[in-house]
């Protein structure tokens, strides 16, 4: 009894502590330009108030008589003002620092230039805590930028593959092979039609000079609209559905789970470097790539699930009340999947960060100019001297990792 | 009979995407195909490239290599034969007639038989030529494979000898500290990126400013040679030590947690509780009874560690400069090497997809209780 008590309080209390864990990096990632930036909070000069890390436009007047200034390029600490306040890490992402390039350690003495031209120690207030890259960059301020940047992909990764697994596995569990039943020649001439709108809609498209593949897909989407419509017009000259009609049923599980199947086998790394060789990758184009390659392994789980659940006593129930397939999809059964599909989400977005982090440690993935961990190890591997490079970004991904998979245990 | 069918379905619907997904690489513009051989060295003495007759070089090239043929079997078109659309043949009503013609000649027919003047094909082995070294990629990659699948292998048969005593000592006293270091170790391990852990390895073993105990990269010693074959392994071992660690991590954390859950749901048994009952000795016991009825899971496991291995294995080339597929997969990708690319993918692919299917052979053989479905 003691050691129960003990052992379900020491869950508890690693499960708080990994939720505060995680709490930091989302905050860090929501408001990293105002953690990180080199744009200050807060600027009193003669001219007025002025907050140019909350400015969306480009230029800010400082003094009524002079010309606007651009608020990203100018160099805000060399302003006489009353008073600045700058972010705690006062430096951007991208932001050269050339006096301090070629991988300046955070042990060391680090320099700065005085207005009249002369090197001298930084102060402790602008000094590059975790160090900095070969072109100046520091590397404090692209570990909280990039918090932004793998947690977007992240989530959007995962919410991509979860969308598909969860249409795949919930569809195939739950119609099995029996159950979608139509007339035989319903069906037939549906996937003919379903296929001669896709050439229709092409020749519209072009036609219309449409070139985005949007625009095709919108075309093929109102043209099965409107022959299924006038499908079911026709339909009712046929014969009535008391007389004897030939069934067909539409093997959902076993086309689903064939095209699941194929997926699931596939190297995930080798298919990521392929598809990411051919496209130049942005965070958008990777977030596709992503997700379009891990959404198998849920869908066979999801689908088990839903095997499983079929049978229970409320959802016979909810089906011979009437209820309607849709409903008893959304509003009986995921709800039951939800510790599932948690479990699922959050081991998801923990393989999505680390992928995305190996692409761009082979120099594959994302641009250089956006921050990145995996930029930073990238850097590290040729220049191995540079230890700060390989411990610091390497811990923020463990802790993450190790968060969010603490987090997903039952 | 049905199982078999099941698991051939499944491996032919991947090697189809495999294959699709291979030609995709190659012929995935048809810009690129024709370009990149042509030769366009010639230079004045100002070293200009002299573009003039660039058109005819990639007409020449386009009809080598048959870019301009259609590239599927069959495509559908409409009735009316055009190739450049205007918008006044909308109103002719052969342009809304779908029409499937088939073609036997097309860029995919090719890339897989070939047509004997340029190509043999793929199902003779010719993969193409590299577009940057212009050789043959069969002669690039042959004596890579070896490196990869070696060191892949030696790696996930060191992982189980190691992580199976462990386990079953974890799952015979379940609850212990044993067991919950185990536990944590493994939740530690899974979450440490296997390309961090090598660069810290590297930082740890192989800088001369800590422990310069091992070289950092490479699989062998460039300046000496070595007459013996016992002599050349035993050089080359020190290179392979840590790579060998990465990959042992990898496979080590997924494979501890899941053999402690199979062995301790074989111990709740009742044939278990019998022998233990019996008298029998815990060691007797576990390696007969227990091992020999996982041996099944075992495989699985295997089965799925192999290709994450090879996988792991781009990075952890990368890292330590070890000649395999890896590496190979990986310059290719920066010089846009898509031949080498494409024939990389697809060997990868299908070692995977074979390990998978004979893996459920072998499983089928050893327990038939496999075969069996029991419909629901």
């Amino acid at each position: 009894m003691q050691s129960t008590i003990n052992s379900r309080l020491t869950a508890f209390l690693r499960n708080q502590k990994s939720k505060r864990i995680l709490w930091c990096y989302i905050i860090a990632g929501i408001f990293a330009p105002f953690i990180a930036g080199n744009k200050p909070l807060l600027f009193i000069n003669k001219g007025g108030i002025h907050f140019p890390a909350f400015s969306s436009s480009a230029y800010v007047e400082l003094q009524p008589e002079e010309k606007p200034v651009l608020v990203n390029s100018v160099d805000w600490r060399s302003m006489n003002a009353t008073l600045c306040i700058l972010p705690p890490v006062c430096y951007s992402p991208n932001e050269l620092d050339p006096h301090n390039a070629n991988f300046a350690s955070p042990f060391g003495t680090q320099w700065q230039q005085l207005t009249n031209g002369e090197l001298a120690p930084l102060t402790w207030r602008h000094r590059h805590w975790l160090g900095t890259t070969r072109t100046g960059q520091d590397v404090l301020s692209i570990l909280i930028h990039g918090c932004r940047t793998s947690l977007l992909i992240g989530f959007g990764a995962v919410g991509l593959a979860a969308l598909i697994a969860l249409l795949f596995g919930l569809f195939a569990g739950y119609y099995g092979n029996e159950k979608l039943h139509y007339r035989r020649t319903n069906l037939l001439l549906g996937i003919i039609i379903f296929t001669l709108s896709i050439f229709y809609s092409i020749q519209l498209s072009n036609a219309f000079q449409l070139s985005s593949t949007s625009q095709w897909l919108l075309f093929a989407f109102i043209i099965s609209f409107l022959i299924l419509l006038a499908r079911k017009m026709l339909s009712i000259f046929s014969r009535s559905s008391t007389s004897k009609v030939k069934l067909a049923a539409f093997p959902a599980d076993k086309l689903l789970t064939a095209i699941t199947a194929g997926f699931i086998s596939l190297p995930r790394l080798l298919i990521l470097l392929s598809l990411a060789a051919l496209w130049e990758t942005s965070i958008t184009g990777l977030l596709l790539i992503i997700g379009l390659t891990s959404w198998a392994e849920a869908a066979r789980v999801i689908r088990t699930e839903m095997l499983r659940m079929r049978s229970l006593p409320f959802m016979q129930h909810a089906q011979q009340s009437g209820a309607s397939d849709i409903k008893i999809i959304l509003h009986h059964a995921l709800p039951n999947l939800s510790a599932t599909i948690r479990v699922l989400f959050l081991t998801g977005i923990a393989t999505a960060i680390l992928s995305e982090a190996g692409l761009t440690f082979l120099g594959i993935g994302l641009p250089f100019d956006t921050p990145s961990w995996g930029a930073l190890l990238f850097e590290a591997k040729r220049n191995l001297q540079a230890w700060w490079l390989v411990l610091f970004p390497g811990l923020v991904i463990f802790t993450l990792t190790r968060v969010l998979f603490t987090l997903s245990k039952k | 009979m049905n199982f078999l069918k099941e698991k051939l379905t499944t491996f032919i619907s991947s090697l189809l995407l495999v294959i699709v997904i291979a030609f995709a690489i190659i012929h995935h513009s048809s810009n690129d195909v024709a370009e990149r051989f042509i030769n366009s060295n010639t230079n004045d003495e100002v070293g200009n490239t002299d573009f003039s007759r660039h058109k005819q070089h990639v007409e020449i090239w386009r009809k080598k290599l048959g870019i301009d043929l259609p590239i599927f079997y069959f495509s559908v078109e409409s009735l009316a034969e055009k190739n450049e659309f205007n918008p006044s043949d909308a109103i002719d009503l052969k342009y809304w007639i779908p029409v499937i013609r088939f073609h036997t000649d097309n860029q995919f027919h090719r890339w897989l038989f070939g047509d004997d003047v340029f190509s043999r094909g793929l199902v003779r082995g010719d993969f193409g030529s590299s577009y940057v070294t212009r050789q043959p990629v069969t002669e690039l990659i042959k004596g890579r494979i070896g490196w990869s699948i070696g060191l892949t292998l030696l790696a996930i048969l060191l992982s189980f000898i190691i992580s199976i005593p462990l386990s079953f000592r974890a799952a015979l006293n379940s609850g212990s500290r044993f067991d919950q270091l185990l536990k944590s170790s493994s939740l530690l391990l899974i979450s440490l990126p296997v390309f961090w852990l090598g660069l810290l390895l590297l930082l740890l073993f192989a800088n001369p400013d800590c422990l310069n105990w091992l070289p950092a990269s490479g699989v062998a010693p460039i300046s000496e040679s070595y007459s013996g074959f016992l002599e050349k392994i035993i050089s080359t071992i020190p290179y392979l030590i840590l790579p060998t660690l990465c990959y042992m991590v990898s496979t080590m954390s997924f494979l501890l947690i899941s053999i402690r859950d199979s062995a301790f749901e074989e111990l709740q048994t009742d044939y278990v509780r019998t022998a233990l009952a019996k008298g029998q000795k815990e060691s007797t016991v576990l390696y007969t009874h227990v091992f020999r009825n996982l041996l099944p899971t075992l495989l699985t496991f295997f089965s799925y560690a192999f290709p994450a291995a090879i996988s792991g294995s781009v990075l952890i080339e990368s890292i330590f400069g070890i000649p395999g597929m890896g590496l190979t997969i990986e310059q290719a990708v920066y010089g846009k090497d898509y031949p080498v690319l494409s024939a990389v993918f697809l060997i990868s692919s299908l070692i995977t997809l074979l390990g998978f299917l004979i893996t459920d052979l072998i499983i089928a053989r050893l327990d038939p209780r496999t075969t069996v479905k029991i419909s629901a």
